[in-house]
């Protein structure tokens, strides 16, 4: 079965006719390669702002300094934020994923911008090298926090402040353009029958993740612009001798900064949405709902931004205001918790390491989502604004949401890209000492927020030392989990066992073609007939 | 076509690492500000002390120190832009209250009071009018004094000035009313002020669009009071602020103009909010909405982040309804 398909050209071979080698490669318009590309970045910076996150909570292990003096700290978490946002996990599931395999569900052959989408790779690389530049010259890499508040970033610091946020600036673009890309593509270049009813659920997330991309980003773009001239030009925007209000900084990067927080996780959700019914050989429940919520989200997610800001001096009516719109926009979030729940009832369950992921993102975005409530009722968010219960917040929902869903992803799909299956077991295993690593790391940050331990400290009061010794062991536990998976579904990716097209049974376009997916997606316009969860007569084809 | 491609990025590159390790610019500018301020408050107080000397030069109403109601740190008018520290406490000058022998001449802004009836005054003809009955359109009120040598003729020459330049209609859709605050002013001067500045105006302007009011001590002290204008009588001459209040046809107190140069787009803005009750869509009303007072400029500016929002809502329309009636690429 499997191996019928070995001798067809596969996406990563050469093309004849084409020299090959790297610049087909760095210069290729072919949307797969380029998220391969994208693929390999997000994971090779995932491994270094993971590696600074367990130099941080190693200083952190004991109060006093340990492994590093307060400058060093500041740095790292300054850093540990910046790579582990602008250049993993935003455009983790949609660079990478979504390039690959948007095109693909939809049944087209490439996104409608092919050139415009090598370009946002290069943007990305571009931002990538720019904030590595920032880490070896000048001052040294800026330990303003990845907020980059205003005045600590415009009249204090002296770090390269300049060049990271150039470097945010270019990264932002990439961003832009990837979204206005898929949105264009979503529209246009449907096959025959493939109604927006027909699309799977990791299109519309797409969908409303690039509408975000393309109306919020450039608001940060032009905030970082705004500390380049504050810095460089002294305008006096943000300064108050000059007529400017510091909150004013809050606000435009905000109004990016949280519309961002929904361009990370909608396309988890959208995987979780396509993952789910996979492995309950059901259609999944309400699924009109779920595309309408993820639009919702995109919608009600964009009128929220001052929930980071409830301290900051605001009037107590826009306190308010932001405060009761938080709590619509979590209205959308659990409709789809509940659907992805009903879809499994009465399924008939395969227990396959994506599903594992799933679940495992279910409870954890859960746990997120509801510690966002504590933070987003304005009454309590002030006792627990600033502190650890933030950190642990946001990592739950960002890692153990976004994350989750990322593996989940990569354990669904590289058996497609890669057309070899890595060891299931040891993938499951991974996904236990993962998840029992990650809880153990960020629930006492949980109740140490509670207890009022502030974020971004450097060192603490001793009370504090017991959590923040359970949390480090948490990371070491978090850390070797996560290298069992990328070493698992690495040496599966080029020594697993050989896959055909269809390793889980799914039944959206993507299985349909072979494994690896050739040059050309499509011998022949598909012409879509079936919803993309519908299962009857789709067969397992098990790998060799 | 590649090489150039990877040539300008290796110029970004090269361009953007090196020169931009500055430090930020020095902001010592900050502590030269802030005695600026200082400066101009001592000056402020200077001026009052010397009231006899300088008793016909009237204080902007933004220099001037006392309580005033909505005042703004910012303490620049429109002419001369001195920078100061503009938080509160460091420039503005709070006093508990003035000195007894220094003379107030300030603004108390008094937004949305309305002017009751009853307030008599005699208008130019010697007739007992009720201000209240010259004020059914939008209006504004000029508080001056007829034997001013000084500043009250500037302010109405402006007014005459800006007037025949707006494109509203006198005593159709506004009126002017001079008031004057001496009560030792009579309606023989009264008129022969109004002749002048009609003259000014090439006698284009129908009489009873602007009226020049005298009264009585116990008349001029209550609408002075509604309208929160404050002066103090030296001798023949007063010490007082520099300003004119629009207000609407209901009577309330709409808008305070300050200095006593006006534009035509200022003076047209203020008197189409003031008519904001009226029914019925006009240009002028939807221009005003992209425009928004600025009450620390003290003048009307454009309102670039509505315009913007806006243009980049129709934008993202545009965007989305092309993308949704374009339809299928047809394929090759």
């Amino acid at each position: 079965m499997a191996s019928e398909h070995q001798s067809a050209l596969s996406f990563f071979d050469r093309q004849p006719g084409t020299s090959g080698g790297i610049t087909s490669w760095i210069f290729s318009t072919d949307h797969k390669r380029i998220g391969i590309m994208y693929l390999w970045g997000i994971m090779g910076f995932f491994i270094v702002g993971m590696l600074l996150g367990f130099l941080i909570r190693l200083e952190l292990i004991a109060p006093g300094r340990d492994i590093m003096d307060q400058q060093t700290y500041n740095v790292m978490f300054t850093l540990h934020g910046v790579i582990m946002i602008f250049l993993v996990v935003i455009p983790s599931i949609p660079a990478a994923f979504g390039n690959i395999f948007l095109p693909i569900q939809i049944g087209a052959e490439d996104v409608s911008f092919p050139r415009l989408n090598n370009f946002s790779w290069w943007l990305y690389l571009t931002g990538a090298l720019l904030a590595l530049v920032s880490l070896f010259t000048g001052n040294g890499p800026p330990d303003t926090g990845w907020t980059f508040y205003v005045p600590f970033s415009s009249n204090v610091t002296t770090t390269n402040v300049n060049v990271a946020v150039i470097a945010v600036f270019i990264l932002g673009f990439s961003s832009i353009l990837t979204g206005l890309n898929f949105v264009t593509t979503l529209h246009r270049l449907r096959a025959p029958g493939m109604t927006w009813t027909r699309m799977p659920l990791f299109c519309w997330s797409l969908y409303a993740t690039g509408w975000i991309q393309i109306l919020a980003t450039p608001v940060l773009g032009i905030t970082v612009l705004l500390i380049f001239a504050e810095r460089v030009l002294g305008v006096g925007l943000f300064d108050p001798a000059k007529g400017g209000d510091p909150i004013l900084y809050q606000h435009l990067f905000w109004l990016y900064s949280h519309p961002a927080v929904y361009i990370m996780i909608l396309p988890a959700m959208g995987v979780i949405s396509d993952v789910i019914p996979v492995f309950a050989r059901r259609d999944i429940f309400g699924y009109k709902m779920i595309a309408f919520s993820s639009v919702m989200i995109a919608f009600a997610g964009s009128l929220v931004w001052a929930h980071h800001m409830f301290t900051s001096g605001m009037s107590d009516t826009a306190v308010l205001v932001f405060s009761f719109l938080t709590f619509v926009v979590a209205i959308p979030s659990a409709i789809k918790v509940f659907n992805w729940v009903s879809t499994l009832y009465k399924g008939s369950i395969y227990t396959d390491p994506p599903f594992w992921y799933a679940l495992a993102f279910i409870f954890l975005f859960s746990v997120g989502g509801l510690t966002g409530l504590i933070l987003g009722a304005a009454g309590t968010d002030i006792h627990v604004h600033d502190t650890y219960f933030v950190v642990g917040h946001f990592h739950y929902v960002i890692f153990g949401g976004l994350g989750f869903g990322l593996f989940s992803a990569m354990h669904y799909w590289f058996p497609k890209i890669f057309g070899r299956m890595y060891n299931s077991r040891m993938a499951k295993i991974s996904c236990v000492i993962i998840f029992v690593g990650f809880n153990v790391l960020y629930f006492p940050m949980l109740i140490m927020g509670m207890q009022g331990m502030p974020r971004r400290y450097y060192d603490y009061l001793p009370q504090y030392a017991f959590g923040h010794l359970i949390s480090t062991i948490g990371s070491w536990i978090l850390i070797a989990g996560l290298l069992l998976m990328f070493g698992n579904l690495i040496r599966g990716a080029f020594k697993g066992k050989k896959c055909g097209s269809n390793p889980w049974g799914g039944a959206s376009l993507e299985w349909q073609i072979p494994s690896p997916p050739p040059h050309h997606n499509f011998v022949t316009e598909p012409v879509v007939d079936r919803g993309p969860y519908d299962f009857r007569g789709v067969e397992r084809d098990e790998c060799d | 076509m590649r090489m150039p491609i990877v040539a300008f990025w290796v110029l970004i590159l090269v361009v953007s690492s090196s020169p931009l390790q500055a430090a930020p610019v020095d902001h010592s500018g900050h502590a030269a500000s802030m005695q600026t301020a200082e400066q101009t408050a001592g000056h402020d107080h200077m001026q009052m002390g010397n009231g006899t000397t300088n008793a016909t030069h009237s204080m902007p109403a933004d220099m001037a120190n006392g309580d005033h109601g909505a005042v703004t740190p910012g303490q620049h008018d429109a002419e001369h832009m001195v920078p100061d520290g503009s938080a509160p406490g460091l420039g503005g000058h709070v006093h508990k209250e003035p000195d007894a022998s220094a003379p107030v001449a300030s603004i108390d802004e008094k937004l949305g009071n309305i002017i009751p009836q009853g307030i008599m005054f005699k208008d130019e003809t010697g007739q007992m009018v009720d201000v209240r009955t010259l004020m059914d359109k939008p209006t504004i009120i000029a508080p001056v004094y007829f034997s001013c040598p000084n500043v009250c003729n500037i302010l109405q020459s402006s007014i005459a000035r800006v007037l025949p330049q707006m494109s509203l209609k006198p005593d159709a859709e506004y009126r002017v009313i001079s008031v004057s605050f001496d009560e030792t002013d009579t309606p023989e001067l009264a008129a022969h002020r109004k002749k002048n500045y009609i003259a000014a105006m090439h006698n284009d302007f129908p009489p009873t669009g602007w009226r020049f009011l005298t009264g009585s001590k116990e008349s001029i002290d209550r609408l002075m009071d509604e309208l929160g204008y404050r002066f103090t009588r030296v001798d023949k001459d007063f010490v007082h602020p520099v300003a004119i209040i629009v207000t609407s046809p209901e009577g309330k107190i709409v808008r305070y103009l300050y200095g006593n140069n006006f534009l035509p787009f200022d003076t047209t803005m203020a008197l189409t909010e003031a008519a904001e009750g009226k029914v019925g869509i006009s240009l002028k009303r939807i221009v005003s909405y992209c425009f928004s007072y600025d009450p620390q400029g003290r003048r009307y500016a454009l309102d670039i982040m509505r315009v913007a929002g806006f243009v980049v809502l129709f934008g993202v329309g545009v965007l989305f309804l092309i993308l949704s009636r374009g339809g299928r690429k047809p394929r090759k």
